[in-house]
């Protein structure tokens, strides 16, 4: 089932290795004004009791970030109930 | 180290044993490299590919068959019936591994048989036997069939064509043991040869330079292999193989979709790697896996239920689930599996397959064909009976329909005619894969000077712009296109060397191709390659293949290194790259300039020489 934000929280979408870790998706409480970096921050504390810290932080740095259907750079504010897809390793062929 | 191949005439019914000379060895390598020195030596120019003259190499690398994880693809290639120009493809699986047993290292195959031919290896024995029992059977009929004749102390291996090559379809694949090589028809230039199959059993050691320096590095790169989230234990390889990323490609909004009518596909998750893992792949644990594979991308689909129940066999990988899947607007699991099937038992390329039956779905929804032409089909997206009746009418060249389907999407373009040439999606004639370029611009640039025609490997820019396999940097970026003519060249480098070394691509997801790759091929043949040589023979192969069109086609130049009008001209309508065309030319300028290649994407006579390609000089020039 889809989540549905709460007041005051973003939907942070997986796709990729971080998908396999953390699920499909989770719930990040923001405050007022905050960038897509803060959320960033958030889910790094979030997920770094199920993987290598370094090895997160890289995903975080090279994972690609979709707000609410289109590509974003860390700096974009974000707001409640906004969606924010984190596209974060995968490989095909 | 020494190497031998087999060169077989077919009209003469001749074969002779040649040992490679080393210093073509050491400077072509393998697969793509080797293929190409032969080919563009031995093929008269400008002959056409259905000829006496036009021949075909199945060639292998130095790790295949070797302790190297994944050492296992081997290279087909050929003047291409469907394009006009180079096509090289390659295969996984057990095949080449008996081929090195049977101490050989490639065989170039020319002339035409009088009748229906196999190939007979064993060991020093090589025989032609004649295949008129087989001519006709399926992919899987005829590997049964010639298993059985065949089997000993040892299993054989068979590499076959099906009945889509033997009738000259243009769209048509190899299956050498369940798995498929060779885009743009390399099939069906041994179905005019008459050479149905080729059945080797070897019982040789595969004999390299450094044995105890081999498995040193083969353990490093596979411990490396098996700690990465991506290629080890349960990583998403194994679990749900390439098609693991087709959510991604969708949040890109890159998933092919009603013939790249857009990037966005409303079931991605029904067709999702994740959901044939929980489904069809049984949590991922029916895997298939080559010889000496950590990444273990293979996984076997047993359809159950409905109107396909009984069905079983390998994928759909991403690029078949997604060409027959979204792209045909079908996301049915049982129908996309059942298709794929059909693919491998006619020897269909399901790419194109998918490709062109997308494409004339689209036709037919916009009028410009009618059950007229399908014979009665009604060929609408998403219609999954219809989809299965195109596959088997095309793997059987049956009526107008089968007719369309197997002559490609360029020519059923020119067929139909109506302006369909603007969204007939291809290049050089070679039908697009599984990877919208408006959301990628690497890829468009990939695909518009591939030298097979549009190649979703050549090289695989995509896992870098939307994928998170690189940095949110500059080149790397989806819509940047400053640095990534180079970028994509020397990718393209790295790819090329890599598939010459004869290891699985994917490992390479896992290992670096110079750090861990290099020492593995320096062990193995002895050559002590330096990093510049050793990426020189992917360049020097991608040069020679680059020379090959210009020498095959009088016009071949800047005009053919492009994208069908809808990627450079029509917006796409939804997805985080909605809006978006591909800005070509800048891109392409700069790769020309990285490549030492002139304005019109000859390789200049000083690039040439310095990659010790000047035999070619006066064949192009
Ligand atoms: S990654 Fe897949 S195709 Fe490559 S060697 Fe392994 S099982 Fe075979």
């Amino acid at each position: 089932m889809e989540a549905v934000a709460e007041k005051g929280e973003v939907i942070v979408k997986f796709m990729g290795v971080l998908r396999d870790t953390a699920g499909p998706e989770i719930m990040v409480p923001i405050k007022g004004k905050s960038r897509i970096s803060d959320v960033l921050q958030d889910v790094q504390k979030k997920l770094e009791p199920l993987m290598d810290k370094n090895l997160l932080s890289k995903i975080l740095k090279y994972s690609r970030l979709v707000l609410n259907g289109v590509y974003a750079p860390d700096e974009a504010e974000i707001k409640p109930g906004d969606v924010l897809m984190i596209i974060s390793p995968a490989a095909g062929g | 180290m020494s190497e031998v191949i087999l060169k077989v005439d077919l009209t003469k019914g001749a074969i002779t044993k040649e040992t490679i000379d080393p210093n073509i060895l050491k400077k072509f390598m393998g697969n793509k490299g080797l293929a190409a020195y032969y080919l563009f030596n031995e093929i008269p120019p400008r002959v056409p590919a259905f000829s006496a003259e036009n021949k075909v190499a199945i060639m292998c690398g130095p790790l295949i068959g070797t302790v190297v994880p994944s050492s296992v693809k081997f290279c087909v290639a050929t003047k291409s019936p469907l394009t006009g120009g180079w096509t090289d493809g390659y295969a996984s699986g057990t095949w080449a591994d008996m081929l090195r047993a049977a101490g050989y290292y490639g065989i170039i195959i020319g002339g035409i048989a009088e009748k229906p031919t196999y190939l007979y290896i064993e060991d020093d024995k090589v025989e032609l036997r004649d295949a008129s029992d087989i001519w006709g059977a399926n992919t899987y009929e005829t590997i049964r069939l010639l298993k059985e004749r065949h089997r000993s102390d040892i299993e054989p291996r068979v590499l076959t064509i099906g009945p889509a090559a033997e009738k000259l379809g243009l769209i048509t694949t190899i299956i050498a043991e369940y798995r498929a090589a060779g885009r743009g028809g390399v099939a069906s230039v041994l179905g005019f040869k008459k050479l149905k199959a080729i059945v080797v059993k070897g019982h040789k050691e595969v004999k390299v330079a450094n044995p105890e320096k081999l498995e040193e590095a083969a353990k490093a790169a596979r411990e490396k292999l098996i700690k990465n989230p991506i290629t080890g234990a349960r990583g998403r390889h194994q679990q749900m193989g390439t098609s693991n990323i087709v959510l991604g490609v969708n949040a890109a909004g890159a998933l092919p979709t009603r013939n790249f009518q857009t990037g966005v596909f409303e079931y991605a998750e029904e067709i999702s790697g994740e959901s044939f893992r929980d489904t069809l792949w049984m949590g991922g644990s029916r895997r298939r896996p080559c010889p000496r594979c950590i990444n273990q991308c293979t996984h076997l689909a047993v359809i159950e239920s409905g109107k396909w129940a009984g069905i079983v066999d390998e994928g759909p990988d991403y690029e078949n689930l997604v060409m027959l899947g979204s792209n045909c607007g079908v996301a049915d699991k049982n129908t996309i599996a059942t298709a794929e099937f059909l693919c491998d038992v006619y020897g269909l390329d399901g790419i194109s397959a998918g490709n062109t039956i997308g494409f004339l779905m689209e036709c037919f929804e916009k009028g410009l064909i009618t059950k007229e032409d399908t014979d009665g089909v009604n060929l609408r997206f998403g219609n999954e009976d219809a989809l299965i009746e195109a596959l088997i009418r095309g793997g059987t060249i049956t009526g107008k329909l089968g007719k369309l389907v197997a002559m490609g999407v360029r020519r059923a373009a020119d067929v139909i005619g109506q302006g369909s040439q603007k969204f007939a999606m291809h290049v050089k004639g070679l039908e697009m894969p599984a990877y919208e370029p408006r959301a990628a611009f690497g890829m468009g640039l990939a695909y518009a000077r591939s030298d097979r025609g549009a190649c979703h490997l050549r090289p695989w820019t995509f896992g870098a712009e939307c994928l998170g396999l690189a940095p949110r940097e500059v080149p790397y970026l989806p819509y940047d296109t400053q640095g990534k003519g180079a970028w994509v060249k020397t990718l393209n480098d790295v790819f090329a060397t890599v598939h010459c070394t004869g290891v699985c691509l994917f490992i390479a997801f896992g290992i670096d191709a110079v750090e861990d790759i290099l020492p593995m091929v320096n062990a193995a043949t002895g050559f002590n390659y330096t990093t510049e040589e050793y990426l020189k023979v992917g360049e020097r192969a991608n040069n020679l293949t680059r020379a090959f069109w210009f020498r095959e086609v009088s016009d071949f130049g800047r005009d053919y290194d492009t994208l069908p009008w809808r990627c450079l001209h029509e917006p796409l309508p939804s997805g985080p790259a909605k809006g978006k065309t591909v800005p070509l030319e800048p891109m392409l300028n700069d790769y020309y300039k990285a490549s030492g290649w002139d304005a019109n994407g000859k390789p200049t006579k000083a690039k040439l020489q310095e990659l010790s390609l000047d035999f070619v000089i006066d064949k192009i020039y």
